[in-house]
């Protein structure tokens, strides 16, 4: 049968993708005439999306249901039945990804005027302000450029209608304040906040917003905006100095926040799934991905509010859940054998120019260009007849089908974007798909020059790129059978569950931690937070339970994990035990990488602590608050300076259980000192809850942070703006996560860029991650606290999204040796071993090569050997060696010498 | 008179420039450029590379002696490599170049930046940063030879 995924936004298009990849067959309903979702609409984003579109849009497997709803849904796991908009859908599964919607801002914030925007909106204006005349940002009232802009935050969130914090607000504020600035620097920008909720990566943004690009950050109570003849006043509260401020802006953005759809709440009548009292559909911090119907999964905005990160992990994620429950029905793309036509000496070059949908047509002079493309020698065709990718992939192959093409030169859209769907059109029509040469028209040339610019360059660039395209040769593929296999790094919650999620996917998996036991960091919890009162303990058991009873994983304790070598689909490594020589070799051709953080920083001196023995650390306090707690006053410090990165469940941890002590013994008095309380999503009840309940909140600036003298707490608070001395009789601070141990030597063994010693994920658009636990090296997957300190349900769902990405990989039966890799001229060389000395991942080795005879005259010499590099499997392509290589006996395929030296006779 | 036309000829010189990037910081930073319409002279043309590491000293000097005006290489910023070392050796190569070059007095028309996939501003601003510095120094002295 199959699976259906409702709602065609980010999320929805990962899960179906991730699916139809793996051989399953998917309804994808959208109810919208377009996919995308909101994405779609933000400016920074779309055309990160747009390749995703094209591959669903073209998927064998997906049968792609648009302006489509579900009207009814009967049956139970495993056989369910749907009316979509009239027609019937059996299938086994269901992954519901219907998104969000913004609030209805009330004519409060000055919203009517229309130099008041709400923030999707002026996504909306950035992306206008793009294409414009004048490419300038202006007011929606009179047209005039913005000089002077703010915005306000939490619009619509942590307020009485909508009680929880829309997490992802914070950061796409941060982003649009850097997109303004990035693209005009003289505008002023002001954002009024009440926290910043940001972490990792946007964490560095707020700080590079602050102190690079002069964004102002003004900490104050809700904003008053007076909309007056040809301007807006501010008037606002300033926290920090106390003060009532006004002022004067041409425009103001709101930071909407992110509801449930708008049709959820019949979404959800039809499919019987719960929904929490928000709206959102119901799921649990143990199990992110499941709703109350089994067999229905969900993912993305419509569980929590969220960024686009963390919707495409639950979506990967709920995607293997649902493959879990149906049948593989479909044949997977792309592994069928390619015969490749025999390309001869006659050149037949075709020149594809695509019109993108105007974006290239508009600036520059097509025909003119044709004409003198035309001119060119091996030539033999131009067409330049297609506007849209698609388009311009069926000219291609029916050019080479059809004219015989050998070489094809595509201009238009950024390599990129395209270069992947260009070489399957190639390799479809039957040409090997490295005769492919790339114009880079749209993003390097239409988009930055001015018309009569951008014709002479782009004649120049074509000039090229016909050139080069002599000089291309066919680089034979090879392919190699997958090892249905998988090695599972770490033995902690991410890695237990994404350890899972593979062997019920049907592969075998090797589960490696280097403790004694399974359950990494998680061992050290009790109580989780939150009022669901779940035991650490209780949920580890369970997990541990099913991985030692699940037959096809092999968990291996104590050992330490060597000599990585191969590539996607095909590794091998050596297992040591620890204090053993002996080891274990094992082959599997995908690996998940959970090695955790680590909670034993020790702040040692910071506050006395290790002296002084009331002070002590969250962790530990965790642990108290199990027993008798005896302390009347207690204050508990936030963002305690240290190695490492601050969680993303550190304020979580801190309010949670100022909470619990509270609640424990309600006479005492519980302090917590903080610089930003962070407790996004629904999390924020549990702030509200505990200043209810009596927590007492204080707010120090990281300039001036609290002291610990005699006994006595003293901290500037900055919403009293004064002095506030505290004597404790218990401290507890909350410290930094670190990372592990094993990260450095998995990096390099790897080949995975680390980042304040944690794992990176393969870098998208510079603002925005659409697959959070792929890496550069493909065939290896991270996730969990190993990416960065998260919360279990953001564990437990990116664990089964790398889980469900190894699977996309595992399911295959053959993949294709990579095509850019250097070979060895092993006449010329000569075994000096410099290309073996400079490669980074020991791809070369010299070997005793035998000379083969050679007369001269009348001597023959023989039995002679000599030394010659050998390029091996491992080799990543990035061309080291062909620079290194004094004599000129190395060369890294699609990048050769004469290949290069062809583009630079028409550069210039 | 004469000395009009050379200000005329200056005024018209339009430099040649020839540039390699690395395909994942800095020719993602050109198409950043793009997607945010950030307009920049149309001098230079650019070659991709999938590495730093792949700058070979050759690939300079057949662009300067085919007659480039300008030659510029631009990758990751050290430590962000795609392939972990790349840039290290480019930085290796690329002063190994620029000893090669001053022998030659042709130093000054060889730049070398580092540019990430996030810096599409920084990529405009250089491209006419650089096209103003070639123009200062004129047309190179090697163009229109047959060497
Ligand atoms: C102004 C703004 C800026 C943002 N910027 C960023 C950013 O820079 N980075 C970032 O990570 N996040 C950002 N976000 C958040 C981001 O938009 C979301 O995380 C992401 O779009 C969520 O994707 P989704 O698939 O869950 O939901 P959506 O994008 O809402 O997609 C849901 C889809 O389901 C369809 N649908 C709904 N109901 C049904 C139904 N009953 N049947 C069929 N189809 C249905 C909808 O039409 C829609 O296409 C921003 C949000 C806002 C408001
Ligand atoms: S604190 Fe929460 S609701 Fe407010 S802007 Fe930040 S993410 Fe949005
Ligand atoms: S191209 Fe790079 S990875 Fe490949 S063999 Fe040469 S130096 Fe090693």
């Amino acid at each position: 049968m199959g699976i259906a995924v409702i709602g065609g936004g980010v999320a929805g298009i990962t899960a179906a993708l991730d699916l139809a990849d793996s051989g399953y067959k998917v309804h994808l309903i959208e109810k919208n005439a377009e996919l995308g979702g909101k994405m779609e609409e933000l400016a920074e984003c779309q055309m990160g999306l747009s390749p995703y579109i094209a591959k669903v849009e073209n998927h064998p497997n997906i049968n792609l249901m648009l302006s489509s709803e579900l009207e009814r849904l009967s049956g139970t796991a495993g056989d369910f039945k749907l009316s979509v908009s009239g027609n019937e859908v059996g299938v086994e599964s269901v992954v519901l990804a219907p998104g969000y919607d913004i609030p209805e801002v009330a004519k409060s914030y000055g919203y009517g005027s229309p130099d008041v925007v709400v923030s999707l909106d002026f996504e909306g204006m950035l992306k206008a302000a793009t294409v414009s005349e004048t490419g300038e940002l202006v007011r929606p009232s009179d047209g005039k450029r913005v000089k002077k802009l703010g915005f306000i935050k939490c619009v619509g969130s942590r307020c009485q209608e909508n009680e929880i914090c829309s997490t992802a607000c914070c950061a796409y504020t941060a982003k649009e304040a850097w997109e303004v600035k990035e693209r005009f620097p003289d505008i002023e920008i002001y954002i009024f906040y009440m926290d910043i909720r940001v972490f990792g990566k946007d964490e560095e943004l707020v700080a590079e917003l602050k102190d690079k690009y002069g964004v102002k950050y003004i900490r104050s109570r809700v904003p008053e905006v007076i909309p007056e003849e040809g301007a807006l006043t501010v008037k606002f509260e300033n926290l920090e100095k106390g003060t009532i401020e006004k002022l004067d802006l041409d425009m103001v953005v709101l930071a909407v926040g992110l509801l449930p759809s708008k049709t959820l709440s019949k979404l959800a009548e039809i499919t019987g799934v719960k929904t929490d009292k928000y709206g959102y559909i119901e799921t649990s911090l143990t199990s992110p991905l499941e709703t109350s119907v089994p067999g229905i999964l969900a993912c993305g905005t419509a569980t929590a509010p969220m960024k686009v990160r963390e919707s495409v992990a639950q979506a990967s994620g709920a995607a293997l859940k649902a493959a879990g429950l149906s049948q593989r029905t479909e044949p997977i793309p792309g592994q069928e054998e390619h015969k490749y036509i025999e390309v001869g000496d006659e050149l037949k070059t075709g020149v594809f120019i695509c019109g993108c949908e105007g974006e290239i047509a508009n600036s520059i002079d097509i025909p003119a260009v044709v004409e003198r493309v035309s001119e060119l020698k091996d030539v033999v065709y131009v067409n330049s007849e297609t506007n849209t990718l698609q388009e311009a992939m069926d000219a291609i192959e029916s050019g080479i089908v059809d004219q015989g093409l050998n070489r094809i030169v595509f201009a238009g859209q950024s390599p990129r974007e395209c270069e992947d769907i260009v070489r399957d059109a190639c390799a479809g029509a039957g040409l090997n798909p490295y005769l492919l040469e790339m114009v880079n028209l749209r993003e390097q040339c239409a988009w930055v020059q001015g018309p009569k610019d951008a014709t002479e360059a782009a004649v120049d660039m074509l000039k090229m790129a016909v050139e080069r395209a002599k000089y291309l040769e066919e680089i034979p593929v090879e392919r190699y059978p997958v090892i249905p296999k998988a090695l599972v790094i770490g033995g902690g919650i991410s890695g237990m569950n994404a350890a899972l999620g593979i062997a019920d996917a049907g592969y075998e998996v090797h589960l490696v931690d280097k403790g004694a036991e399974l359950g990494g960091g998680l061992r050290e919890s009790t109580e989780l937070p939150g009022p669901g009162g779940e035991q650490a303990a209780d949920v580890l058991k369970e997990l541990v339970d099913k991985v030692t009873a699940n037959e096809r994983i092999n968990v291996y304790t104590k050992v330490k994990e060597e000599k990585v070598v191969g590539r996607a689909g095909s590794f091998k490594a050596k297992i040591v035990a620890e204090g053993s020589a002996e080891d274990v070799e094992i082959e599997f051709g995908a690996c998940v990488i959970a090695t955790g953080a680590r909670r034993d920083f020790v702040p040692e001196g910071y506050f006395g602590y290790g002296k002084e023995k009331n002070v002590t650390t969250v962790s530990e306090f965790v642990k108290m608050l199990a027993g008798k707690l005896d302390a009347n006053t207690i204050a508990l410090i936030q963002d305690v300076p240290g190695e490492g990165v601050t969680a993303r469940y550190s304020s979580i941890e801190v309010v949670d259980s100022a909470l619990k002590a509270k609640e424990k013994n309600p006479d005492a008095n519980v302090f917590v000192l903080y610089q930003d309380i962070k407790t996004y999503g629904k999390w924020e009840v549990l702030y509200k809850d505990a200043r209810e309940k009596g927590v007492i909140f204080l707010r120090y600036d990281k300039e001036k942070p609290p002291k610990y003298e005699d006994g006595i707490v003293s901290v500037y608070d900055v919403i009293f703006n004064d002095e506030i001395q505290i004597k404790p009789d218990l401290v507890v601070l909350s410290t930094p996560a670190m990372p592990a141990e094993a990260n450095e030597r998995l990096s390099e063994m790897f080949r995975i860029p680390l980042k304040n010693g944690f794992f990176m994920e393969k870098p998208e658009r510079p603002k925005m991650v659409l697959t959070p636990v792929d890496t550069v090296n493909e065939g290896v997957f991270i996730c969990g606290s190993a990416v960065y300190p998260a919360m279990i349900d953001e564990c437990l769902a990116m664990s089964s999204a790398a889980a469900s990405r190894a699977c996309v990989l595992l399911a295959k039966d053959f993949l294709e040796t990579p095509a850019m890799t250097s070979v060895v001229d092993e006449e010329i060389c000569v075994g000096c071993g410099v290309c073996e000395a400079i490669c980074p991942v020991e791809a070369i080795e010299l070997t005793e090569e035998p000379v083969p005879v050679v007369t001269f005259g009348v001597t023959t010499v023989v039995g002679r050997t000599k030394k010659v590099a050998k390029v091996g499997e491992g080799c990543i392509g990035c061309g080291s060696c062909a620079s290194y290589c004094p004599s000129s006996a190395m060369s890294l395929k699609y990048f050769r010498d004469k290949q290069v030296y062809a583009q630079l006779d028409y550069a210039v | 008179m004469g000395e009009e036309t050379t200000k005329k000829e200056e005024e018209e010189f339009e430099p040649k420039i020839v540039g390699f990037t690395c395909n994942w910081c800095t020719y993602a930073a050109a198409d950043l450029a793009g997607t945010s319409r950030k307009k920049y002279p149309p001098n230079s043309r650019i070659i991709r590379l999938m590495c730093s590491a792949r700058l070979d000293p050759m690939f300079v000097l057949k662009a300067l002696l085919n007659g480039a005006d300008g030659v510029f290489f631009s990758g990751c910023h050290p430590g962000e490599c795609h392939y972990i070392k790349g840039n290290y050796y480019a930085r290796r190569r690329i002063a190994a170049i620029r000893t090669i070059l001053k022998q030659l007095g042709l130093d000054n028309r060889f730049k070398s930046y580092w540019i990430s996939a996030s810096e599409g501003e920084k990529f405009a601003n250089t491209m006419k940063g650089l096209t103003e510095e070639i123009k200062e120094l004129g047309p190179s002295p090697l163009r229109g030879k047959i060497l």
